[in-house]
């Protein structure tokens, strides 16, 4: 098995990023378990320091960012009294992701940021084109399915095969859930259940 | 889902967000906004397309495991109470 460069982005700044950082690092210790090569970056601390961001994308073969997201933005810090996020990636410098290999584990992004990418660079990009959404009883449910994605990714698998692979597996997981599933029982299921379904239709690929 | 259905799930989720152990705690991450249950039940409530969408899905998963669609619903207040 080749060996990859992920760079994995997370914020941690509110309930839901305050999860999905948790992925992230757990994502982190999975892939260097598997003797990847990955760093782990707080967006928060990117988003105004100079090159560095640069600099770990160059350093790296996959670029995979968990937090929250606009049609056309990767959210680096939450919007203040103005009213107005601070993007980490958005259409103006794009460019800064260098054609690697995107995962945005965020909502949005793909229906505008992803496409335009993807077409500019003729890159891949993996992402989610509406809502994304976990239930926080379950969350380790959805964290699974997230981060066995991105392995799949880095160990080579093209976004297509990415996108359909989570498609059945949102589609596992909404069973799970629901009557007759394995976790019917568990806590809150009907929302994990729904939200698992959105989830399925809501991930895609670009090119 | 007939009015009555949706009445009876209605009343079942109010009952499943006001017995929640953790009713003020978000359980729902939508990147973005978080929902309470408390908070969720208000937004069934007062949101049509939010509502319309969890009939649908309860009335979709009802009919593939030939339950009714409250049942989804009994189950999460039942695990409230263990």
């Amino acid at each position: 098995m080749s060996k990859s460069s992920v760079l994995i982005i997370a914020t941690n700044y509110d309930a839901g990023s305050h999860y999905t950082f948790q992925w992230a690092s757990d994502l982190q210790a999975e892939l260097a378990t598997m003797d990847h090569t990955s760093i782990l970056l707080d967006a928060g601390a990117l988003c105004r320091a100079g090159t560095t961001l640069a600099d770990a994308v160059a350093s790296a073969d996959y670029v995979v960012f968990f937090g929250h997201g606009f049609a056309d933005e990767l959210t680096a810090l939450p919007a203040g009294s103005g009213g107005k996020t601070v993007p980490l990636v958005n259409g103006s410098n794009m460019g800064v992701l260098a054609g690697r290999k995107v995962f945005a584990g965020c909502c949005h992004s793909l229906a505008k940021l992803g496409r335009t990418y993807a077409k500019q660079f003729s890159a891949e990009y993996v992402g989610y084109d509406n809502v994304f959404a976990f239930e926080t009883a379950n969350h380790h449910y959805f964290r699974d399915i997230v981060n066995n994605a991105v392995v799949d990714f880095v160990k080579g698998a093209s976004g297509q095969t990415v996108a359909a692979n989570l498609q059945k597996a949102w589609a596992g997981l909404r069973d799970a859930f629901a009557g007759g599933g394995i976790l019917q029982y568990r806590p809150n299921a009907f929302a994990a259940a729904q939200y698992a379904e959105d989830n399925r239709k809501r991930i895609g690929y670009a090119p | 889902m007939i009015r009555d259905e949706e009445q009876e799930v209605l009343r079942a989720l109010q009952e499943w967000a006001f017995s929640h152990p953790q009713k003020d705690r978000p359980f729902l991450i939508f990147m973005g906004r978080s929902f309470t249950p408390v908070e969720y039940y208000y937004e069934v409530v007062e949101n049509e397309e939010f509502r319309a969408a969890l009939f649908q899905f309860l009335e979709e998963q009802a009919e593939r495991s030939k339950e009714r669609p409250i049942d989804m619903i009994v189950r999460a207040i039942e695990a409230n109470r263990l």
